[in-house]
Order: structure tokens, then sequence, then C-alpha cells
């Protein structure tokens, strides 16, 4: 079968007027991810309760080829002495850690080899890295990832929380830890 | 142990799990994927608060 061409997308912030309907995502336990574009996300971004940035096909109307939702999250440890951070001289008593959270990640399942879901994590971090971190302070990046997504997270240098509760999980918790990666 | 973890907020960790994620965050080494991936990433960062876009080649797909 000949391959299909590769589209030049362009990834950027949802705005008012772009149409968010069209993906396929071809399994049905995706379909809140479905829903939550078409029906949600531009109300999110009103609200200031997530972002969401898109990729277009800018060669075909701007049609949606796969998007992710990023917003901010903690990290709370409830048990136990709160060493998580070590330093000398720190003092550090809250058991909060901030995060940003990968809320929603979706791509058509068309386009699922064609490196859109990559792009789009490396997005996520470098913001977090590049704008979030220095201006706001945050640790990780967290992400509850679906169960068939585990080993791909995993190639994008995110690291299972190894206990085997979380790894039970139908959607095990995932992070990166912003402070170590330069 | 508990893990209670909402797609939209928090993750709050108790017990073992809280006792693993502290030991993973405060020792565990950073992954190289985690460190080129952010390379990229801070990269296409910079350009969408430049232009307002990022353009992305992607690969061909069967």
């Amino acid at each position: 079968m000949a391959a299909r061409a590769a589209p030049q997308v362009e990834i950027r912030l949802i705005k008012p007027g772009d149409r968010l309907t069209g993906l396929s995502l071809g399994d049905q336990a995706y379909a809140p991810l479905k829903t939550f574009v078409q029906r949600h996300a531009h109300a999110y971004e009103r609200q200031s309760l997530a972002r969401t940035y898109g990729a277009f096909d800018t060669a075909n109307n701007d049609k949606l080829l796969g998007y992710i939702t990023l917003v901010c999250g903690e990290v709370v440890i409830q048990d136990g002495d709160n060493a998580l951070v070590v330093e000398e001289g720190l003092a550090y008593h809250y058991c909060q850690y901030p995060a940003v959270k990968i809320a929603r990640l979706a791509v058509d399942r068309r386009m699922r080899e064609a490196g859109i879901g990559i792009a789009l994590v490396n997005l996520a971090l470098g913001i977090a890295r590049n704008f979030i971190c220095p201006n706001v302070g945050c640790r990780f990046v967290m992400v509850d990832a679906k169960r068939n997504s585990v080993a791909w997270y995993d190639r994008r240098g995110f690291t299972m929380l190894d206990t085997s509760e979380n790894k039970d999980r139908g959607e095990p918790v995932m992070f990166v830890d912003l402070s170590k990666i330069g | 142990m508990s893990i209670k973890s909402n797609a939209f907020g928090r993750v709050e960790l108790t017990g073992a799990d809280a006792k693993k994620f502290r030991a993973q965050a405060t020792y565990g080494r950073p992954k190289a994927a985690a460190k080129s991936g952010a390379a990229l990433g801070s990269a296409m960062a910079r350009e969408l608060q430049s232009s307002g876009t990022v353009k992305v080649k992607l690969r061909a797909t069967a």
C-alpha cells in the first residue's frame, strides 16, 4: 500500500471559530476524548480552566488531527515524612508539589504513526520547562496514562509510579521530574 | 496505600504509593527521552510564543 503523504501541521492554541470536530479515534474507550474536544474545549479555554493545543492540517481547511490539553495540577503526598525535596538548609514543610497535568491527549487514528502525539507531548514538556517552571514554579509533568499508552509514554521519558496498585489502575500515574531534565 | 488522581487536577498519594513516589522523585535518574523531548519541546515552545504557531513536519504513514 502506498504511503500516505505527510501533511505539515501547525500546532497552536485553539481559538474561537476553530472546528474541533471530525477526529476519528477508533475505539469507544476514547469517546470521552472526542466528546471533550468537540463539546467542552472551547468553554474550558474561555474560562481559563485548561489550555488546549490543536494540531491542524493547514492544507486541509485546518482539519484537527490531534490535540493536547494541559492544566495546573499538584502532587499531594498525604502520609509520612515529607522528604521528597532534600537539600541542605531547605525547609519545605508542605505536602503539595506543583505540577502540570496532561489532562487530554488524542490523535486521529489515521495519523497515529505520523508523530503528532510525540510533538504534542514534547511541546507540553517545553512549555512546562521554559515558561511555567521559570515563571511560576513547577516540579512535575503528570499524566494518567491509558493502559495501552503506558509503553508509549515510557518511550517519551515518563516514569511509572512503581507500585502494584498504580500498575493495576486503569490509568496508571506517570511523571517527568522537571528538576532533573536540565 | 492509595492513589487518587483526576485527569483535570491533583494526584493524591498515600501509604506505599507516597513512599515510592518520594523515593523515585528523590533518587530517580532522568530518562534520556525526557531530556531530548524537553529540548525539542523547548524550541517548539519558543516558536509558539514568538509566532503563535509551531510548524511540524510529520512522518509519512502507511
